[in-house]
């Protein structure tokens, strides 16, 4: 297949492909892997709101809730069944379920914008202050008990296959979530590059003209914020067997308003901007952890202002020039799967 | 071959205690050009926003295809076969010109014919040379033909226009007159409108609305030359 047929897949797809592996394989002469770990599962979280919020237009504040019930209910089955690769499907099953009725009930309900992200943060608070309040003996899922405040530790977590003891080195889970992001990555482009994704792009610019056409927009919503749903679940999973332990504090609404100021600082709508922007902000927080000085909320808040301030688009969006767009424009009597614009777009992604 | 396309029923909206329209019957036969006018708040725009399935009728039915559309979604009655441009240009603004015609010619076909579609479109409507140009950028005339254009990327059986020359200068409204001419052989087009020189120009028959019902019905000549028409629209001269 020539690189015309592919409309510059080549040039656009793998540049950012090599690019990644590189900053991927140096990024530990610089950092530990076991905090690299941690940016490669909040750019995932981040990936889960960009797609949603940046090209749906859905602006959601249950990506914590979300992110917390991948990282639940692995733990619940892990400890239950003890198998680790299996439980993770089931995390991300779960979740997508029940990301799809939430979604369902919102979207089908005919929910507006603002009430939508009021009804999704009062859900990821409602999920925060019953987990924190399992603390009796009563709460327990088979063999799980929740745990209240304290949580859930000491569940099995990934091991390479052949063997329950040979569990994963931090340099190894390093690079699975490496893989993971990448994949993810490629799947959450592959869909934008899709019919659907050009859909959620158009329901993002007006709702009423796509249904005016004969689009299902409450179906093409439900069914984004399920697939955001399942992205975020891989990330609380990850991050489950990243920190060994999982709290109610993973449905706190501080995580839910990170996840928003990672997308914004990054760039809306692109996938590269909310991934740079959980990694900048992350280890920006993670360096303020190390002082006591001032506040890092504070620091936090003083950054996002001067980030929106000085780049409205982002930082992504900062140094793509152009605007936003995922569709192919007609060139040559041919469509193209991604027009001049677009590859330059794409590339800074 | 006469054939209804559109058959509406003892058609009621109310808001509240408002009945803004008023147990209307209505039929729109295939290839036929039909203008609803009437003065403003007659329920012109609350009847076509009925049919279309943005407001939901308090009583009545609508056929469409020999399909009851009654209550149904709006994006159902568009897959009935109903193209639908509303009164304010509604848009993807964010967007250039082709992919809005994109994104309604797939609705339902495949992305060659999309393509194609598209390319007719442009041409017919007149707006390929700003193909590329964001719709939020273009003139309000051109924003005009841009969502006359999506309407018809369906390839729709009933094309729903509510005052489609609205904010067009008399040259515009000539074109969209002569476009809307080469339409009708293709598909059965209702406009909602109140430029009288451009119903003049298009109509073939006319209903006009007053207070929520229909005060006359007929040709062109029948209709403008109804003594109560005059009266409560157009004036005594």
């Amino acid at each position: 297949m020539t690189s015309q047929q592919t409309g510059g897949f080549t040039h656009v797809f793998f540049v950012p492909i090599v690019c990644g592996t590189l900053v991927f394989l140096f990024a530990p002469v610089f950092a530990s892997t076991y905090t690299l770990s941690l940016l490669c599962v909040y750019a995932l979280l981040a990936i889960s709101l960009g797609l949603i919020w940046g090209f749906g237009g859905i602006l959601c504040f249950g990506q914590g809730a979300f992110f917390g019930i991948g990282a639940y209910s692995y733990v619940i089955f892990s400890i239950n069944f003890g198998l680790p690769w299996t439980s993770v499907l089931f995390a991300i099953v779960f979740t997508v379920l029940a990301t799809t009725c939430f979604g369902a009930a919102m979207f089908y309900g005919r929910l507006g914008d603002v009430y939508l992200a009021v009804v999704t943060l009062v859900f990821t608070l409602i999920l925060n202050r019953f987990l924190n309040s399992t603390a009796g003996p009563e709460y327990q899922i088979g063999s799980a008990r929740l745990g209240g405040f304290n949580g859930i530790p000491g569940f099995p977590t990934l091991n390479f296959p052949w063997s329950d003891a040979a569990f994963l080195s931090d340099m190894v889970f390093y690079i699975l979530c490496c893989v993971i992001l990448v994949i993810s990555w490629v799947f959450c482009r592959w869909i934008l590059r899709s019919h659907f994704g050009r859909v959620l792009v158009a329901i993002r610019e007006n709702e009423e003209r796509v249904e005016l056409t004969g689009y299902d927009v409450r179906l093409y919503k439900t069914a984004a914020f399920s697939i955001s749903g399942g992205l975020a679940a891989m990330a609380g999973v990850l991050y489950a067997n990243w920190a060994g332990i999982v709290t109610p504090n993973l449905f706190s609404l501080t995580l839910s308003a990170e996840i928003i100021i990672w997308t914004v600082v990054g760039g809306l709508g692109t996938l590269f901007g909310p991934m740079i922007g959980s990694a900048v902000l992350t280890a920006v927080k993670l360096g303020l952890g190390h002082q006591t000085l001032v506040d890092n909320f504070f620091v936090m808040g003083i950054l996002l202002i001067a980030a929106v301030l000085v780049f409205p688009r982002g930082i992504a969006g900062a140094f793509s020039g152009r605007r936003v767009s995922v569709f192919g424009s007609k060139k040559k009597g041919k469509w193209q799967t991604r027009s001049n614009r677009t590859q330059e777009k794409l590339s800074n992604d | 071959m006469v054939e209804t396309v559109l058959s509406v029923e003892g058609l009621s909206v109310s808001f509240g205690g408002v009945l803004a329209v008023d147990n209307v019957s209505f039929s729109l036969k295939r290839q036929e050009l039909h203008c609803l006018i009437g003065p403003n708040g007659a329920g012109k725009s609350t009847f076509f926003k009925a049919i279309c399935g943005v407001v939901r009728p308090s009583s009545g039915r609508v056929w469409i295809n020999g399909y009851e559309a009654t209550r149904l979604p709006a994006h159902r009655v568009a897959r009935l076969g109903v193209g639908i441009k509303m009164q304010v240009p509604n848009l993807l603004e964010g967007l250039s010109v082709e992919e809005n015609l994109w994104i309604a010619a797939r609705c339902r076909h495949s992305a060659r014919e999309a393509e194609d579609i598209v390319e007719s479109l442009m041409n017919l409507t007149g707006i390929e040379k700003y193909r590329t140009s964001l719709v939020s950028d273009l003139a309000h005339g051109h924003r005009q033909h841009v969502e006359l254009a999506s309407a018809l990327a369906t390839k729709p059986s009933i094309l729903l226009l509510d005052e489609p020359a609205a904010g067009l200068s008399e040259t515009e409204v000539d074109e969209l007159s002569s476009i809307l001419q080469q339409l009708k052989n293709q598909t059965a087009i209702l406009v909602v409108e109140h430029n009288t020189r451009f119903v003049r120009m298009i109509a073939e028959s006319i209903t006009v609305f007053h207070k929520g019902r229909i005060l006359a019905a007929g040709s062109p000549d029948q209709v403008f030359q109804n003594e109560i028409v005059k009266k409560v629209y157009l004036g005594s001269n």
